[in-house]
């Protein structure tokens, strides 16, 4: 199990910050996120915009404040869970928390501080009939190990960078490859667009173009699709797998029933602290709600400082906390 | 002032009555209204989540720009008359639209 002081849920700029905040305070940190990468929808979805409103900076891309909180927070030595989604926070007798991520991953930590944006990214699901039941039998929405497929038949649908890369990618491993497109063009990298053109060209893939999947078939597994091209012509395909890649869209999740109190699909705090009605858990950032509430990434590294001074009574309930100033202690080695 | 119709995801329905202001975008609005648009990206037309269907005045917007034609693309549950709210401006083009908010993925 891992040990840490915090538990940060959600490594996007304003857990990312939470680290450093509680560093100056001696607390060790430990985060968790969903995604496989750190910096949340700032390299999610925006990396290459770039940011006006972050004090000290006229412009900032996303992606490159991400790298610079990273190496800002780097002294304090985080550690990190990425990739797995946290389902289960269980408050101990000792007051302490217990965190499960649906991976399995134990962690235990004194405080948890919820930074989750607007939740968990998760797959956007296309609207189809008997989609659920298909759910890891046959339906997967992204893909963990492409060797499930090797010798498999497949259909992918989607027409950014990530059905782009697997089409690539899956045409040398599937038996058979689909690609399944709304329309002609692709809003993938060029380049990757253009391999599968070529595959397509060789007979590695079949690309059906202005073309939707329109019905799911089978009886305990997927085993067939039906694809409907714009003039309304349908064809029936067989497969194994179908492989939906329409990218990622966040929500609430489990962060829902973990017994906090929530207004309009975010967390109420306390602004004295950003505390919530469970003791030992914050919420800072955009998760977060409260009279004023403004979702600004400065808003959130407020909000971060103040939580840390909390927590720090929570963690060293004998200590007195005095604020540090950067200036007079400095940094390294303070972690 | 324009007149628009929103239809919610539970069904109901409001008459909005807007001053033109093509700096404020309709995704502002309906956030400003309380709508569930989560409009996580902030009206960049990134992250699809102010996505609306225009049951009326479809064809009175302006043409879409490539990076809302991309985003619109990929998103599973695209209509027709699909368009980002974040991409519309609150001008003489969305007078007497009626619109119904599309975020199936919540």
């Amino acid at each position: 199990m891992i040990q840490t002081d915090i538990c940060i849920v959600g490594a996007g700029p304003v857990g990312l910050f939470a680290v450093f905040e509680a560093g100056l305070l001696k607390m060790k940190c430990h985060l968790v996120d969903v995604l496989p990468q750190v910096g949340g929808q700032l390299t999610e979805i925006y990396p290459k915009k770039p940011i006006y409103d972050i004090p000290g900076y006229p412009s900032v891309l996303a992606g490159d404040l991400i790298k610079n909180l990273e190496e800002q927070i780097a002294p304090f030595n985080p550690s990190y869970t990425l990739g797995e989604k946290l389902t289960e926070v269980e408050k101990l007798e000792d007051g302490s928390f217990r965190l499960t991520t649906e991976d399995g991953t134990e962690i235990s930590a004194k405080v948890v501080v919820i930074a989750g944006g607007l939740g968990s990214f998760e797959p956007r699901k296309p609207g189809l009939d008997r989609l659920l039941e298909f759910e890891k039998k046959g339906v997967d929405y992204m893909v963990k190990d492409p060797e499930k497929y090797r010798g498999k038949k497949v259909v992918i649908a989607g027409g950014g960078d990530s059905a782009l890369d697997w089409a690539v990618y899956l045409a040398d491993v599937a038996s058979e490859l689909a690609l399944i497109h709304r329309r002609t063009e692709f809003r993938g990298a060029p380049d990757t667009a253009q391999k599968v053109i070529n595959l397509a060209e060789a007979g590695k893939m079949d690309l059906f173009l202005e073309s939707q999947v329109s019905s799911l078939e089978g009886d305990d597994h997927l085993s067939a699709i039906k694809i409907k091209n714009k003039a309304g012509e349908e064809v029936l395909r067989e497969t194994d797998y179908f492989i939906p890649l329409f990218g990622l869209s966040p929500k609430l999740g489990p962060i829902a029933e973990w017994g906090l109190d929530i207004d309009k699909r975010a967390v109420a705090v306390d602004t004295r602290d950003y505390s919530t009605n469970v003791e030992g858990i914050y919420a800072i950032g955009d998760i977060n709600t409260y009279p004023g509430k403004l979702k600004l990434i400065l808003c959130g590294f407020h909000e971060a400082a103040l939580m840390a001074h909390s927590a720090a009574k929570i963690i060293y309930p004998d200590k007195k906390t005095t604020l540090k100033y950067t200036t007079v202690t400095g940094v390294e080695g303070l972690g | 002032m324009l007149k628009i119709t929103v239809n919610d995801t539970d069904g109901s329905s409001k008459e909005l009555e807007l001053e033109v202001s093509p700096s404020t975008s309709l995704m502002e609005v309906l956030v400003e209204n309380e709508f569930d648009v989560p409009a996580i990206c902030g009206g960049m037309a990134s992250c699809g989540t102010c996505h609306v269907e225009f049951v009326k005045g479809f064809d009175k917007l302006p043409a879409k720009a490539e990076n809302e034609e991309f985003m619109l693309d990929s998103l599973p549950n695209l209509v027709d008359h699909s368009r980002l709210s974040c991409q519309c401006k609150v001008d003489e083009s969305l007078d007497g639209a009626e619109i119904k908010i599309l975020n199936d993925s919540f």
